[in-house]
């Protein structure tokens, strides 16, 4: 019988409450791991089997990079090692989204918390993780039908112009026919009165104005074409004057030509790294609601500018219409809300989502009182995954596999 | 001798038009918009007048009401490019005034030249 104290009796005792804590993790929904400063894993509870494919007996006691996309496995020593001689953070307390490794080599997203504990054994760390696979496939769920419906505004867009384009290729068509039958004069007299270099020279050049007028035609279907069909989204770095410019060209096809389109472009404007044909749609969006708002007004107008400020390239487009009322402008980028007839509704609520994906805005001053609409459209200057990147040379979330 | 106008805000039909019409051995004048055909004076009546419709600024249907209050108006010839329902609005008041549709049949200019 000992009186005393059992040395072993902490351990006897500490063994109980940790069954018992044991199974309390394993009730959590959250997959819970705890580390020790060796990277040893001690605690690793039922929620983490089901993310990893591993039963505890399998892990209990290996390094934790067995659960970590191959970059950070390498990595994580080196990590702990540093913190603990020097104490910067990596992760700790903060959280973040990393990649994990199941049992059969495929990584996943999760994301990951870590905090601190300070034992008699020595610091333990303990990971809180919560599978995100389910949430990444909404997200990319998401994403494709953001895309399909970017793709039916265009189409909508391309509807109404309809009548407008076939307009616009009327005029190449219709000069190409007059330059034809013009050469086909030449070839008349030529014929009767013989052949000159003069002639023929001249022959040549009409020849070569139809041939450009030809060029202009295919260039607009390609243009069309471009808009239409269903592509992934892209960032290129790209020139943002011409860019406005050539949707400026497009959404202007066929329309009212009483409508005075006024565009001031800044200067030496740096290029911008978007999705090209994205950004032409929101140009077309909000220049056709511009376009539209002035129809039938004295002395319509709309001014196209872009400039510069210290972090963004800017695209105002202002109008001389009436302007939004107060009680429309709650609901004005919300999809399916229409002022008019034909309306789908679907223009700024798109062009908003184009923005922000861009890591940009798209902004509105409704005017009124004698003031038509002014929507401006502010892109970063260096795209968001750039600054990010640069800024952080650990981008978990972002890590490429296999390449 | 006769003077064709052309007045046509598209370079390419307007350039065209200027290529048959000179092919054709006329003179020919040619306006981007009805503003400059109007400054540059009234036309004599034996003048023939090619107007499109869809023009910037000052419509194509002021420039034929223009004319059209001369006290010897020219012959005038309207194009457009146009859906049907487009060009009855913008003629609604114009009977009687001959009209080209784009595309242009090759053979449609010819007979006025
Ligand atoms: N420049 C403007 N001036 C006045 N009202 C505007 C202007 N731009 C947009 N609006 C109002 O906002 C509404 C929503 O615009 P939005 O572009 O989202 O849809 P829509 O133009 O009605 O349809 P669509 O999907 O064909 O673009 C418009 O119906 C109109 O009432
Ligand atoms: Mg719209």
């Amino acid at each position: 019988m000992h009186t005393t104290r059992d040395p072993d009796g902490g351990t006897e005792i500490g063994t109980v409450s940790e069954a018992r804590l044991l199974s309390v993790l394993d009730t959590a929904v959250d997959g819970i791991i705890v580390i020790d400063e060796g990277a040893r894993i001690l605690v690793f509870n039922k929620a983490c089997e089901r993310m990893f494919g591993y039963a505890t007996e399998e892990v209990v006691g290996r390094n934790v990079n067995m659960l970590m996309s191959p970059e950070h496995a390498d990595n994580h020593d080196g990590y702990l090692g540093n913190y603990q001689r020097t104490g910067h953070r990596r992760i700790i307390g903060i959280g973040r989204e990393v990649r994990g490794r199941h049992r059969d080599g495929t990584l996943f997203p999760i994301d990951l918390s870590v905090g601190e504990a300070r034992t008699p054994d020595g610091r333990q760390f303990i990971g809180i993780l919560r599978d995100l696979t389910a949430r990444k496939d909404t997200e990319r769920r998401l994403n494709e039908l953001q895309a399909d419906l970017i793709r039916l505004t265009r189409i909508s867009a391309l509807d109404e112009m309809g009548s407008a384009l076939a307009h616009e290729l009327n005029q190449p068509l219709t000069a190409i026919m007059l330059y034809l039958q013009a050469v086909g004069r030449e070839f008349g007299r030529a014929k009767d009165a013989g052949h000159t270099p003069e002639a023929d020279d001249r022959a040549n050049a009409i020849l070569e104005k139809a041939r450009r007028e030809a060029q202009r035609a295919g260039s607009i279907i390609q243009r069309i074409r471009s808009l239409v069909e269903k592509r992934g989204p892209e960032r290129k770095s790209v020139d943002f004057n011409p860019l406005v410019d050539d949707a400026v060209d497009l959404t202007l096809m066929g329309q009212d030509r009483n409508v005075r389109v006024v565009r001031e472009y800044g200067e030496d404007l740096p290029p911008v790294e978007v999705d090209p044909v994205q950004i032409q749609q929101v140009v077309v969006n909000v220049l056709r609601n511009a376009v539209e708002a002035v129809r039938g007004r004295e002395g319509p107008q709309v001014i196209v500018s872009t400039s510069l400020d210290d972090r963004h390239l800017l695209l105002s487009i202002e109008d001389n219409g009436p302007g939004i009322p107060q009680d429309r402008l709650a609901d004005l980028f919300q999809a399916f809300k229409t002022g008019k007839r034909s309306g789908m509704g679907l223009g700024l609520a798109i062009s908003r989502t184009i923005a922000q994906n861009h890591g940009g805005e798209l902004l509105v001053d409704p005017g009124g009182d004698g003031r038509g609409a002014r929507f401006v459209v502010r892109l970063p200057l260096r795209s968001p995954e750039v600054s990010e990147r640069f800024s952080d040379g650990l981008a978990p979330g972002r890590d490429r596999t296999g390449s | 001798m006769a003077t064709i106008h052309i007045i046509e805000d598209d370079w390419g039909v307007r350039d065209a038009l200027i290529e048959l019409v000179r092919g054709f051995g006329h003179t020919v004048a040619a306006y981007e918009d009805g503003e400059a055909f109007m400054r540059a004076g009234t036309p004599p009546p034996d003048d023939v007048i090619f107007v499109d419709l869809g023009l910037p600024g000052v419509g194509g249907q002021h420039v034929i009401k223009w004319l059209n209050g001369l006290p010897v108006p020219p012959r005038v010839v309207a194009i457009s490019g146009r859906s049907r329902g487009d060009i009855e609005a913008a003629l609604r008041d114009l009977p009687n005034l001959t009209l080209l549709r784009k595309p242009l049949a090759a053979e449609a200019i010819t007979p006025f030249l």
